[in-house]
């Protein structure tokens, strides 16, 4: 692994987001409707830590995926990916530079929330840390839908519908006991209870850690798959 | 010593075979052309020999195995291929510096590069670049860490002839550096004028190998002069010893403008070999 092609990948990746403006909105969206919603509902008792808990798994979640996913696709729609697989960059060397991008900036700014809580500093650690796993794996997941699909509108296709399954499940678990109990062993399911200030559990970490690894094994599938093109 | 070697290659994609039992080698240093037309197999034996499909039969570049290279090999060849993309919302000198940092190539290499390309505004957004001056920044990135083997897919296809001409000026000079160039094409002018050697493929076969103007010579049957006369007049007589006076009598009563041997070119030994043209 070189270090200079994850660095020279990572500035690339800075240059080129800020001149994309979708990319841009999608990590500030969350945080600003946290933001107006917490505002306009300003004086309801819990009202406040609901809207960030909401509100952050969906940054958390919804956001990584579909950037990474929109990311790796433009690169393979463009060709882009394929010139920088054949001038001797990895999986590994790619992803830590697209994925330390997007896990920067979604922490950067997933750091608003922290604005609306009264959280003490231990629970805004634990915030952040959950943020930060959260992150990784749903970008490792968007990854995974990049790679596999052919052109940045099919990306975005299915980083929708699977974001959007990711992000609400959490949420609609807290309503109905059957979705909670398949929420329970998604990464979202167990990032959505951290980040609402609950008790991190051996059983939550287990299913992050398999989450993580069974994302990572596919990624790696479909990046292969991505230099033959037979 | 050769840079390319290939033997009984074959390929195919949804059991239709592209490339059937394709053998030829590339020398060190040359300029190697393969003409064919659109579908021919030229971009797909390029793939292969670059370690981005799989194939039967053997085939080396440098010595080593396409079918297994080491990702080192990607250091020593530069790609030009008409799918080659380049980053439209960063700069020219941002395109070229990503891949100069892949490869410990400094600043000033970079500029030359570019320089030597006729890229000069490299400020500019490569969104905003032509479709020649697009394909000038893919060019001026293939050369930046000095490739050994330069792959060349179609290089001037499209391009307008002063921009064409460019590009043809500065592969002799990378040839007389020592880089081996591969390029397929299916501009007879263009492979004439570069190559050193050719091979003409039709439907995943080489119906001809070897130096364009032996090749030409080869399959000058017909064997004619043409004599271009001052009153604006083309004449054309079989070049052999009975018609010498005739020839004469042209040069005798000062008619003759020029007068050229008629061989065919390439377009018209490829279409008397396979009944197709080149340029489709």
């Amino acid at each position: 692994m070189h270090v200079q092609n994850i660095t020279a990948l990572f500035y690339k990746q800075i240059k080129d987001s800020l001149k994309n403006t979708p990319v841009l909105v999608l990590f500030i969206v969350f945080p600003i409707i946290a933001l107006v919603m917490t505002q306009a509902m300003k004086g309801q008792a819990g009202m406040d830590s609901l809207f960030v808990s909401m509100f952050s798994t969906m940054h958390c979640v919804f956001t990584p995926i579909m950037a990474t996913s929109s990311i790796i696709a433009e690169e393979k729609e463009k060709n882009t990916l394929r010139v920088l697989f054949l001038s001797n960059v990895t999986l590994k060397e790619y992803l830590l530079s697209i994925g330390g991008f997007v896990l920067l900036a979604n922490l950067i700014t997933g750091s608003i929330f922290l604005l609306f809580t009264e959280y003490s500093v231990k629970q805004s650690l634990i915030f952040m840390a959950s943020l930060a796993i959260g992150s990784l794996i749903s970008l490792v997941l968007g990854a995974c839908l990049g790679l596999y699909s052919k052109n940045a509108a099919a990306a975005s296709g299915m980083a929708i519908s699977i974001g959007m399954i990711f992000a609400f499940m959490p949420m609609l678990a807290n309503f109905n006991s059957g979705i909670e109990a398949i929420s329970k062993f998604t990464f979202s399911g167990q990032i959505s209870y951290f980040l609402a200030g609950k008790d991190v559990t051996v059983f939550g970490l287990i299913v992050l850690v398999i989450n993580f690894v069974l994302l990572f094994a596919i990624a790696t599938v479909l990046y292969s798959k991505s230099i033959k093109e037979d | 010593m050769n840079s390319i070697c290939i033997k009984d290659i074959s390929k195919s994609f949804n059991q239709k075979q592209v490339l059937k039992n394709l053998s030829l080698t590339v020398s060190s240093g040359e300029i190697f052309g393969l003409l064919g037309p659109s579908g021919a197999g030229k971009t797909t034996l390029i793939k292969i020999l670059t370690g981005q499909l799989s194939y039967s039969g053997s085939a080396e570049i440098m010595g080593k195995s396409c079918d297994s290279l080491d990702r080192s090999i990607y250091s020593e060849i530069g790609m030009v291929m008409d799918n080659s993309g380049i980053y439209e919302r960063l700069t020219c000198y941002d395109n070229m510096m990503l891949f100069a940092k892949f490869n410990n190539v400094k600043k000033d290499v970079v500029v030359n590069a570019l320089k030597r390309v006729g890229l000069t505004d490299v400020k500019l957004s490569a969104e905003k670049l032509s479709k020649g001056m697009k394909q000038r920044l893919i060019l001026a990135r293939a050369l930046l860490h000095h490739p050994k083997i330069l792959f060349l897919d179609e290089p001037t296809s499209g391009l307008d002839p002063a921009t064409a001409n460019e590009i043809h000026r500065l592969l002799l000079e990378l040839k007389a550096d020592g880089t081996t160039i591969f390029l397929t094409t299916h501009n007879m002018i263009e492979a004439h004028k570069l190559c050193n050697h050719i091979a003409l493929l039709n439907e995943g076969h080489i119906v001809e190998f070897g130096i364009p103007d032996d090749i030409c010579r080869k399959y000058n049957k017909e064997n004619m002069i043409s004599i271009l006369c001052r009153d604006g007049k083309t004449v054309t007589i079989i070049n052999k010893p009975e018609n010498a006076t005739q020839i004469a009598s042209y040069f005798a009563e000062e008619k003759v403008e020029a007068i050229h041997s008629s061989e065919p070119n390439l377009e018209t030994v490829f279409m008397s070999l396979t009944g197709r043209e080149l340029d489709i």
